[in-house]
């Protein structure tokens, strides 16, 4: 007896994403970092699921978990088309395919920047400027991310439209039934009065 | 409850989409113009069941309804579990279109299961009622449970551990789908009792 009420109570506290029927997942380049954050339909953040980074040719080139708040970030591992896939268990499966266009627009790194500048210059100014700069991005950046996320989780919610929709086609299939039993009967009824 | 497009391997696909079809062809002969408008319902029941999430803890599941279906419809829950999530899957995005056949079967076959065990049971036996209809309510979703970890199984051993957790995460939906059937099954005895003759 006990167990039954033992799984019950574990059932109730184990933290783990399920049954949202539908995860998404979203990548976008910063700097030298491809950022990812994964979310359930409603917007649930899906943490610790698995992330895999696949190339164009479907070679695995790196995978990871996500935190606690559903992201995941990776250095860009190669320029070239990367497909990001989300497994988050019980069979959902979410992709992002992050084009080469993203990635090319990224900044030299850090050592091209150090030797094209002069040696008269400290590098390690230039560090502090680079990181400053990519602070003072992130921080304008921050609300826009925010926005597209949260566009992108209202987006995958089912609309009022959408509910209507499918719950018209059933009535019209059952229409459709309707229409093909009578047609047989009105055929029966034909054939019988040609009989006669 | 729904598989995702692409976490199945082509065997288990296939699998799913010919025991489907064969489901959907018994339930297709079985239906009578009659059920018709019961089917209609029942299948829009279904497809909006999907969106009441039930939140309890961390978890968020949702309602599927497949016993009280399998109940009314015996076989018959097949079509109509198809149609329904067809449109699940064009207009909310769950699961997908090749998994269909793999969804609507791991749905569809506790349903046809709950109807041979439950159905005598509440047509004959009035006092033994409220306990079947809970068991059947409560049996379809671990039903449905097991068949899910079963097909993941199937495709690759790492999803395990996943799967041995389906059961027990789904133990309030088991519980809140066990009364619902309950409270159903006891209202539509006293309502129209006709509904559970074939």
């Amino acid at each position: 007896m006990t167990v039954p009420i033992f799984t019950m109570i574990l059932s109730l506290l184990i933290p783990l994403n399920v049954c949202a029927h539908r995860v998404n997942i979203f990548a976008w380049v910063d700097g030298n970092q491809i950022h990812t954050e994964s979310t359930f339909s409603g917007g649930k953040k899906a943490k610790h699921a698995q992330v895999y980074v696949y190339d164009p040719q479907g070679k695995e080139l790196l995978k990871g978990t996500t935190d606690g708040n559903g992201q995941f970030s990776f250095p860009i591992p190669q320029k070239t088309e990367l497909t990001i896939v989300l497994q988050a268990g019980m069979g959902h499966r979410a992709q992002w395919v992050l084009p080469l266009e993203e990635l090319e627009n990224i900044p030299l790194p850090k050592n091209i920047l150090e030797k094209t500048t002069k040696p008269s210059s400290k590098p390690k100014k230039m560090e502090s400027i680079d990181t400053q700069l990519e602070t003072a991005i992130d921080k304008k950046m921050a609300p826009i991310v925010q926005k597209l996320n949260a566009l992108l989780a209202e987006k995958s919610k089912p609309s009022f439209s959408d509910i209507m929709g499918g719950i018209g086609y059933i009535l019209g299939l059952m229409g459709l039934s309707a229409y093909i039993h009578y047609r047989q009967k009105l055929r029966q009824i034909s054939e019988s009065d040609n009989k006669v | 409850m729904h598989i995702s497009e692409g976490v199945l391997s082509a065997p288990v696909l296939v699998t799913g989409a010919l025991l489907t079809a064969g489901g959907t062809a018994i339930g297709l002969k079985k239906l009578d113009f009659e059920k018709i408008a019961q089917a209609g319902i029942l299948s829009s029941a279904f497809f909006v069941a999907s969106l009441i999430h039930v939140n309890i803890g961390p978890s968020s599941t949702h309602l599927i309804l497949n016993g009280i279906l399998g109940l009314i419809l015996g076989w018959a829950a097949f079509p109509v579990i198809l149609v329904a999530l067809t449109l699940q899957s064009l207009f909310f995005q769950f699961g997908g279109i090749t998994s269909l056949g793999v969804n609507t079967f791991n749905m569809a076959f506790p349903s046809v299961l709950c109807f041979y065990l439950f159905r005598y049971v509440i047509v004959h036996k009035k006092s033994m009622t409220t306990i079947a209809a809970f068991a059947c309510g409560f049996l379809s979703v671990f039903g449905v449970a097991v068949l899910l970890g079963g097909s993941l199984y199937l495709t690759e051993q790492n999803f395990w551990e996943i799967s041995s957790f389906i059961v027990m995460i789904n133990f309030p939906v088991m519980i809140i789908e066990g009364i619902i059937t309950a409270f159903c099954v006891r209202f539509i005895q006293k309502v129209s009792p006709e509904m559970f003759q074939l």
